[in-house]
């Protein structure tokens, strides 16, 4: 089977619950990345404007290959951003075993005033999203399809049906939350 | 503190959270004062929310931006380190990386000696068929034994992954040597032969180079030029073939990421417009090759690599035959060259 019919396969599948398409998706990903990582490097040009986001969800957007035939394409940009989302965060993960102890204190509001902004671990970001979700599903969605997904406040508002407005609206609170949550007193 | 799990409680919360926002930031506390009445557990609750909002403009693209670029550096880094054993290779250090998968210099644990692993990217073995047609390709450029072309000691594969045992070259390429600038015709001209010499040896063998170009010419110190990645340039172009990706001369800036898949200079009429080659595609690429370095520059050149393919049949008068759509004057173009 074609690498592009694969990962569309995994993806439907993973989106229905099926967790080892997980576990096939993930490498199929990140040889796509590396493939494209060491044509950048060969290339060496305008790749250097890019953001390191878009770089992921470029790799990711080769392997599916632009014809999404997916029947929801709302369902599909939101496994895809899931799929992001778990990608960064296992691998931050990994580096942060290998960085940080157990237990790193989080700092008192003081401190951070001090200090000057705080800037999270993706992985706490990601374990306070998920509190976030079990009490605003709506808003973790905002969060993982705009920052993870990459995808504009239309789209975003496209994928969950709402308006472009609530989408700005929910994102405020979910910022305040989760910066609150982080960033605690 | 109520932890405002509930979904009644987190309703409220939201709601006051957004009227409160609505309101000027100067009348906020008597309007929260009111909405809230004497539950100070939801006043706190939303006023510690409000305050938070400032300070939370930009710090959710940090963190994953952060983490995108880091998987992104490991991503480029070489997939194997030196002193780490490949088959009965061991890695010295990474040679070269490109489009056509990443070079290495190693050493042959059995035969003491060096040479070029190449490792080629999964994906362009999609299946069985080109699979076996990229080792009998592979097989039979292994057999040539020509001083000018570089010599393949094995082709195979360990823990999935195809590669190439070549010999080892030191010293530059044609393009590092060219530099932007013409060289001296002498020099030129030794070069030529040399290469021509090594194209005849492959196609007596029924072989293609496809892709001949000075980046695929590696200049010994001693004076020897050697023609490198025989056959492929077909493996790459069957894979984004598979891939629905443009296969020859997709316009370079279409690429989002700027990427150069072909280098339409150098390719011949046919080659550029996807017609069936043989060895006379080689010819036609060496001549640019020649006329690169005796001007300096290469003869074909445009914006996009459509221009580069219009130029090339453009300044040859070639037109497509209304029926076949094959070049009406091929065999002029090709005695353009020899």
């Amino acid at each position: 089977m074609a690498a592009e019919h694969q990962v569309t396969h995994l993806l439907r599948d993973w989106g229905k619950g099926d967790k080892q398409a997980l576990d096939q998706l993930m490498p199929l990903v990140y040889n796509q990345l590396r493939k494209l990582a060491a044509r950048c490097l060969a290339a060496e040009g305008p790749q250097h404007t890019l953001r390191a986001t878009a770089l992921v969800n470029e790799a990711y957007l080769r392997l599916v290959g632009s014809d999404v035939s997916f029947n929801d394409r709302a369902h599909f940009f939101a496994v895809a951003a899931r799929l992001l989302r778990r990608i960064l965060v296992d691998h931050a993960r990994a580096q942060g075993r290998q960085k940080r102890g157990a237990g790193a204190e989080r700092l008192t509001l003081d401190e951070a005033v001090m200090v000057g902004p705080v800037q999270p671990e993706l992985v706490d970001l990601d374990e306070a999203l998920e509190r976030l979700a079990a009490r605003d599903k709506r808003k973790s969605d905002v969060v993982e399809l705009l920052f993870f997904g990459g995808l504009t406040y239309d789209e975003t508002a496209a994928a969950l049906q709402i308006s472009t407005a609530t989408v700005h609206r929910e994102l405020t609170m979910a910022k305040a939350w989760l910066h609150r949550e982080l960033v605690s007193p | 503190m109520e932890d405002f799990e509930s979904r009644e409680s987190w309703k409220r919360l939201e709601d006051l959270f957004y009227r409160a926002l609505e309101v000027d930031p100067g009348k906020r506390a008597p309007f929260l004062d009111e909405a809230c009445g004497d539950d100070l557990d939801l006043r706190r609750e939303v006023q510690s929310l409000l305050d938070a909002v400032p300070g939370s403009a930009d710090f959710l693209s940090q963190p994953v931006e952060n983490a995108a670029r880091d998987l992104y550096k490991q991503a480029k880094a070489p997939a194997l380190q030196p002193g780490r054993m490949f088959e009965r290779y061991k890695i010295v250090d990474l040679a070269g990386a490109g489009g056509m998968g990443q070079v290495y210099l190693a050493e042959d644990s059995r035969l003491g000696r060096h040479v070029a692993l190449k490792i080629l990217p999964p994906e362009w073995i999609g299946d069985d068929r080109s699979l076996l047609r990229f080792e009998q390709e592979a097989r039979a450029a292994s057999a040539l034994n020509h001083p000018n072309i570089v010599t393949i000691y094995e082709v195979g594969e360990f823990e999935a992954t195809h590669f190439i045992a070549a010999e080892f070259i030191e010293g530059p390429t044609l393009r590092k040597r060219l530099a932007g600038r013409a060289m001296e015709i002498g020099a030129a001209l030794d070069i030529a032969v040399q290469i021509a010499a090594g194209l005849v040896a492959a196609h007596e063998a029924g072989i293609v180079h496809r892709d001949v170009k000075p980046e695929n010419i590696l200049l010994r110190q001693d004076g020897l030029a050697k023609l490198v990645d025989f056959g492929i340039a077909k493996l790459s172009e069957e894979s984004r073939a598979r891939r629905k990706l443009p296969v020859s001369s997709g316009p370079v800036s279409h690429t989002r990421t700027g990427m150069k898949m072909g280098t339409t200079k150098y390719m011949s009429p046919e080659q550029a417009r996807g017609f069936e080659v043989d060895g006379r595609t080689d010819i036609f690429s060496l001549g640019t090759v020649i006329y690169e370095m005796a001007a300096g520059k290469a003869p074909f050149e445009g914006e996009t690599d459509s221009d580069v393919v219009a130029e090339i049949w453009r300044a040859l008068s070639l037109r497509p035959c209304p029926k076949t759509g094959r070049a009406v004057t091929r065999a002029r173009a090709h005695c353009w060259w020899t």
